[in-house]
């Protein structure tokens, strides 16, 4: 073995990846030159990954950020989630004005009718109050009431 | 290439601004740590890393999937840092001169240790190719393969170098006291 093949070789010598080691091993002991470079490289090698290196600053990512403009801009995200709140809402405003709209105007007849029927009616439909969701639930259950015995 | 650097990568693409920043959170530490060992000077170091995220924020849309995120990435940190190194390497050692004499510190968590001084003041007397394999190689803890990849180059020529800087960095390196040798 050479001098030039023995250096095409220490790498894969020290990773274990050699076919024929011994050849190797022997001219590492005829070669002082050679024998040097092999403990110099292990040498560096620890002392290589034993080194370290100063971490980023905590600030690059916004510098970063600011020149991109990804710190001017909505994230992405959050748009699509502003938009789908937005049509949702609009959804909703549109189903109820459609709904106020198609709804008959309702007129107190049937509270008058109630009324009209005399105070036994008025404590009939305060007693019928509490058991109906509301008013004008109890007020046509009074009138029916009513109009029946009346 | 990674699954989840092409995952990150193609929302990114899909207009997703945390995917870049994603990006940025796994593999920013990497590049400041290669950029500032190939360029040697930390202020020119967390320059360079914001041009290089700046960059590939424009050009990922150029991105071809054929090869790793990571290695296009250290590729184009790799070519930076060197054109950056060769441009200022004078003015990057006065910098940092005045750095360290200003502050005592190399500007980041772990200084003040002399292992790191003394090993970063022998890597800028290396040429910035060389400094470049053995930041990928001991710093980034890739194997030939990826470094060949990264810098285009053969096997063969990536082995070279890194013996012709061992080589360099043996009589530098020789009075370095590890923690095991005390």
């Amino acid at each position: 073995m050479t001098c030039e093949t023995f250096r095409d070789r220490v790498f894969d010598f020290l990773q274990g990846g050699l076919r024929d080691p011994e050849t190797f091993e022997a001219h590492r002991a005829s070669c002082a030159s050679c024998a040097g470079a092999l403990e110099g490289i292990r040498r560096n090698d620890r002392i290589l990954s034993a080194a370290r290196v100063p971490t980023a600053p905590p600030d690059l990512w916004p510098r970063i950020a600011a020149a991109i403009g990804q710190d001017r801009a909505i994230p992405f995200r959050r748009v699509r989630i502003a938009v789908f709140v937005a049509a949702a809402a609009a959804l909703l405003l549109a189903v109820t004005l459609v709904a106020t709209l198609r709804t008959p105007k309702r007129t107190p007849t049937i509270n008058l009718v109630v009324q009209e029927v005399g105070p036994e009616s008025q404590r009939t439909f305060k007693a019928l109050l509490p058991r109906y969701e509301d008013v004008d639930a109890a007020t046509a259950m009074v009138d029916t009431m009513f109009r029946n015995d009346y | 290439m990674g699954g989840d650097d092409a995952e990150l990568v193609r929302k990114h693409l899909s207009g997703d601004p945390d995917a870049f920043r994603s990006l940025y959170e796994k593999y920013g530490e990497k590049v400041f740590a290669s950029a500032y060992r190939i360029v040697g000077e930390y202020h020119a170091a967390v320059d360079l890393v914001q041009e290089i995220f700046v960059k590939i924020h424009g050009e990922l849309r150029n991105f071809k999937f054929e090869s790793k995120f990571s290695t296009w990435l250290f590729r184009v940190t790799v070519n930076h840092a060197i054109n950056r190194s060769s441009e200022g390497t004078r003015h990057a050692r006065i910098h940092e001169k005045i750095n360290r004499d200003g502050r005592g510190d190399l500007g980041g968590t772990k200084e003040g240790r002399p292992v790191d001084d003394e090993v970063h003041r022998a890597l800028q007397q290396l040429s910035p190719k060389l400094r470049t394999v053995i930041s990928l190689r001991y710093l980034e803890g890739l194997s030939y393969e990826e470094i060949a990849e990264i810098l285009e180059i053969s096997i063969g020529t990536v082995k070279s170098r890194l013996f012709l800087a061992h080589e360099t960095l043996r009589p530098m390196l020789k009075d370095v006291k590890l923690e095991e040798d005390v």
